[in-house]
């Protein structure tokens, strides 16, 4: 088996990789919802893991041209150069605005989860205090005092626990997506200058 | 000679120094205010270096032909400098310095200096702060907030625009003159003037770069627009103008990472016809 043979498969591998991660890329986004930081932000982590896929399509899909005979017919290499150019330089700049759009939305996701968690504990609270009013004769102050301490302690042990996560996962997400933007630059520079990364082969190989 | 005319150049440049003397600290104030739409002076001296030191030997060849015509831009602005200085307008007297440059190369060293040293001239006319760029501004202003306002509204946002304003829910965001994009513009201009000048290429393919940054600068600017509404929406007016400023520098790079890359596009255009010949 030559090189030429699996070039065909290469190449349709690579298109069906960039096809199957635009239609992923779709189904994450609709329906759109970007008044809503919590949709940004889920969506933004869902895109900063499979923002591989379309490069590693790309990438495949030049392989497998490179491979075939397709590469001695200057208006196919040209296309795929223009095509995969402007692709990578889209995908730069849509990954740049996420990274923007992830880190303006990661405050707001946050502050409402902890508005939700004090919510929570204040209704607990009130639980707690009528249940203490209507039976104050049977239970002991002191028991009521721990179990109000005790409800403090997990409010800022919960919101803490957030606080963590939430650092994690932005991290996480905003270097994955900062990263995967300069890979795409520095994939479209590559895919641009082609044919200089081919001369050179050819130098080298006289 | 040529002893002599060293010391006249710097009598020119002395009498110029002291004919906008009582400019000098304003315009300076206003080349390396970063919010100053004149901004990108700074650029400018790094062209201006660049240049002197590319065109160096073609200017020490440049035979010097001096002509009596150098007289009329010489003439011309003493008049508009005259009339500036007694009309009170600072926009004259402004443009009567690029006149007194372009009469003085012309009248001591002749009209190939002068085309040589043309691109110089007209960056640092054009960086003189003299033209009021912000009254200008005003049905960009108008536009960039009806758009805004319309791609808001597609987006399922309840956004409407009324003059240079856009309301979204309870809150207001007016588009400023400086939101038009013309302080970034002029810098990215300046920015891709200096990549672009000294590469060989085909002044077809340069003024197609320029259009392709006046594109890039506009839909940036309207990108911007839209991210400030967005965390608007997303937190709040507060810390809102802090975020305005970065997101200006942080679209300013994208747009210039951009052109960049076109960059690379161009010079394999140049590599291939090179192979071609070859």
């Amino acid at each position: 088996m030559k090189l030429k043979d699996i070039s065909i498969i290469l190449m349709t591998l690579g298109f069906a990789t960039i096809v199957s991660s635009f239609l992923d890329f779709y189904t994450y986004m609709y329906p759109v919802a970007i008044k809503n930081p919590e949709w940004v932000f889920d969506v933004s982590q869902r895109i900063a893991d499979t923002t591989l896929l379309p490069v590693l399509g790309i990438l495949i899909f030049l392989l497998g041209l490179n491979f075939s005979n397709f590469r001695r017919n200057k208006i196919i290499t040209t296309s795929a150069k223009v095509v995969f150019g402007s692709l990578c330089v889209l995908f730069f700049s849509f990954l740049s605005l996420n990274t923007i759009l992830y880190g303006i939305s990661m405050k707001s996701v946050q502050n409402t989860k902890i508005q939700a968690l004090k919510a929570e504990n204040n209704n607990s609270k009130e639980r707690i205090n009528t249940v203490y009013n209507q039976n104050k004769k049977d239970i002991p102050v002191e028991e009521y005092n721990i179990a109000m301490k005790q409800l403090n302690d997990n409010l800022i042990y919960q919101i803490n626990y957030l606080n963590l996560i939430h650092t994690k996962i932005n991290i996480k997400t905003l270097l994955t997506l900062l990263l995967f933007s300069f890979v795409y630059l520095i994939a479209a520079i590559k895919i641009f200058s082609l044919d200089k990364l081919l001369q050179k082969r050819r130098t080298l190989l006289r | 000679m040529n002893k002599f005319k060293f010391k006249f150049d710097f009598i020119v440049l002395f009498a110029l120094c002291l004919l906008y003397l009582k400019y000098i600290p304003i315009w300076t104030n206003e080349w390396f205010n970063f919010d100053s739409f004149y901004s990108f002076f700074p650029f400018l001296i790094i062209f201006g270096f660049q240049f002197f030191k590319k065109k160096a030997k073609k200017l020490k060849k440049t035979e010097k032909n001096p002509t009596n015509w150098g007289l009329l831009p010489l003439i011309t602005g003493v008049l508009i400098y005259y009339t500036g200085i007694k009309a009170d307008i600072d926009l004259l007297i402004g443009l009567s310095l690029p006149l007194f440059l372009s009469g003085t190369v012309l009248f001591l060293y002749g009209k190939r200096t002068f085309m040589i040293v043309m691109p110089v001239i007209i960056l640092f006319s054009l960086s003189l702060p003299i033209i009021p760029i912000f009254r200008l501004t005003t049905p960009l202003q108008i536009f960039l907030a009806d758009v805004a306002a319309q791609i808001l509204h597609f987006l399922n946002i309840n956004a409407y625009a009324l003059g240079s304003n856009i309301f979204i829910d309870k809150y207001q965001v007016t588009i400023e003159a400086g939101c038009t994009g013309v302080k970034s513009l002029s810098s990215l201009m300046i920015v891709i003037f200096l990549l672009f000048y000294f590469k060989n290429i085909s002044v077809l393919k340069k003024f197609l770069i320029v259009l392709f940054s006046f594109a890039i600068s506009f839909v940036g600017n309207i990108i911007r627009i839209l991210l400030i509404n967005f965390y608007i929406i997303y937190n709040g007016i507060k810390d809102s103008e802090a975020f305005h400023y970065n997101s200006g520098l942080g679209i300013f790079v994208i747009s210039l990472l951009i052109i960049l890359v076109i960059n690379e596009f161009i010079e394999e255009d140049k590599i291939v016809e090179e192979y071609k010949i070859a």
